[in-house]
């Protein structure tokens, strides 16, 4: 699957700026993020979803941003968004430092970001369900990821069973 | 999830209005956070999304994107010079604004960042000067207000360092033309297009290119060349004389400017002194 760049980016764009702005708090870093986020979306090309990307490129950037937070030792500026410097921050067997070994787990359906998706269920506010939608994943499988983040990080709200 | 939601999942809203959401979650979205509210975030979406396009525009954001694809293709240039986001519209301004008179290293350098020009003002901007130049400007750090960063436009012999902020521009009377550089260790860059295969056609007779460079620890110079010329040429072969003439010179001198027929040549050369 071919990306033509310019569309995508018409019609994609807005969205995965607004994401890292969200999370980064930042409007050059937000800048820089976005089109890292492309610049990987056309480098995996061959490993596409075939379907909407807005799922697929959402969860990239959510994964870039959170990288950009935990290598920048950086915290979000967003008032009450200390839960998300938890999740950026936490240790995580799925080491996600490296943006290759990131594309690499979101591109892989068995392997996806647990940070992701805890970003998405504790500080988006998706249930469970929802999760699993954009992974396209089971939700039982969404909920055992998260409940083995939050085991490792004390201060996550309980992981309840919406 | 948690119990009280207070705005719908952005994700699903991004969906809902990219006309990508599952019939069924929009149904169960409708009927968790009723139409009127759903209305309203689809309207400040769109709101946000005239706003993101002024701000963003694609132009410049797929430009930066290829640039960045065709660093990474090359790997031989991979890491010598750092991508980075464009300066911004401020900055940018304040770039286009220097283009007219640009300063020396003897002038003082800096002029403010032009907080609260209008970035419009860059296609309004009329740049006189000469009429093939290779224009840089450096963001500099106001030691005094951190957070109010200068640009300066740079002369041919300004010392520079390495993590050197630099943004690319030029000036040319002929309507093609591609720049590249070349570094103390002999590595050629190509800055525009972005990769040797694209028209070299210049979106304008003067400009800046999307994005900056962050310059790494290469010693002695880093040279910018623009050729310029009035019909399409393959950019691979001024790329192919460049390399010629860098591997005659040897390793830490800068290479000869190639000579090729019916171009029109522009350098600017940067010294590299230790940080």
């Amino acid at each position: 699957m071919a990306i033509d760049i310019p569309a995508t980016y018409d019609r994609y764009g807005a969205m995965v700026l607004r994401r890292c702005r969200r999370l980064l708090g930042d409007d050059t870093l937000a800048q820089d993020a976005a089109q890292e986020v492309f610049v990987q979306l056309v480098t995996h090309n061959d490993k596409l979803e075939d379907r909407g990307l807005s799922s697929l490129l959402f969860r990239m950037a959510t994964g870039v941003s959170l990288n950009r937070l935990r290598s920048r030792r950086r915290h979000p500026e967003h008032p009450g968004d200390a839960l998300l410097a938890d999740i950026a921050a936490a240790e995580d067997p799925e080491e996600l430092s490296a943006a290759r070994r990131l594309l690499a787990r979101l591109f892989d359906d068995e392997q996806p970001s647990t940070r992701v998706m805890a970003t998405m269920h504790w500080v988006d506010g998706m249930t469970h369900a929802e999760v699993a939608e954009a992974f396209g994943m089971s939700v039982s499988g969404v909920r055992k990821r998260l409940r083995e983040l939050q085991a490792r990080v004390q201060s996550l709200p309980e992981v309840s069973h919406a | 999830m948690p119990e009280h939601r207070q705005a719908p999942p952005p994700l699903l809203l991004e969906q809902l209005h990219l006309g990508e959401l599952p019939a069924e979650q929009e149904r169960l979205l409708l009927q968790r956070y009723g139409r009127e509210a759903i209305d309203a975030a689809l309207h400040e979406l769109s709101e946000s999304n005239t706003m993101l396009s002024a701000r963003y525009p694609t132009q410049v954001m797929t430009g930066a994107i290829e640039a960045r694809l065709a660093q990474r293709r090359a790997t031989g240039r991979r890491g010598r010079l750092r991508l980075l986001w464009a300066l911004g519209p401020a900055l940018m301004a304040a770039a286009v604004l220097l283009m007219v008179r640009p300063s020396t290293p003897d002038d003082g350098g800096g002029v403010s960042t032009g907080v609260g020009t209008d970035p419009s003002d860059l296609e309004a901007t009329r740049i006189k000067g000469e009429a093939l130049e290779v224009r840089i400007f450096r963001r500099r750090e106001n030691p005094a207000a951190a957070e109010n960063p200068f640009i300066e436009a740079l002369a041919d012999g300004t010392p520079v360092r390495a993590g050197d902020v630099l943004q690319l521009g030029y000036a040319s009377d002929k309507p093609y033309a591609t720049m590249l550089s070349v570094d103390g260790r002999g590595t050629v860059t190509l800055h525009f297009p972005t990769a040797p295969e694209r028209d070299a056609k210049l979106p304008k007779h003067s400009g800046l290119l999307p994005f900056a460079y962050e310059l790494d620890d290469s010693p002695h110079f880093e040279r910018f060349y623009l050729f310029a010329h009035n019909r399409p040429f393959p950019v691979q072969r001024v790329q192919d004389a460049l390399q010629t003439q860098v591997e005659k010179a040897g390793r830490g001198k800068p290479p000869a400017t190639p000579s090729l027929p019916g171009f029109d040549v522009a350098t600017l050369e940067l010294r590299k002194v230790k940080p």
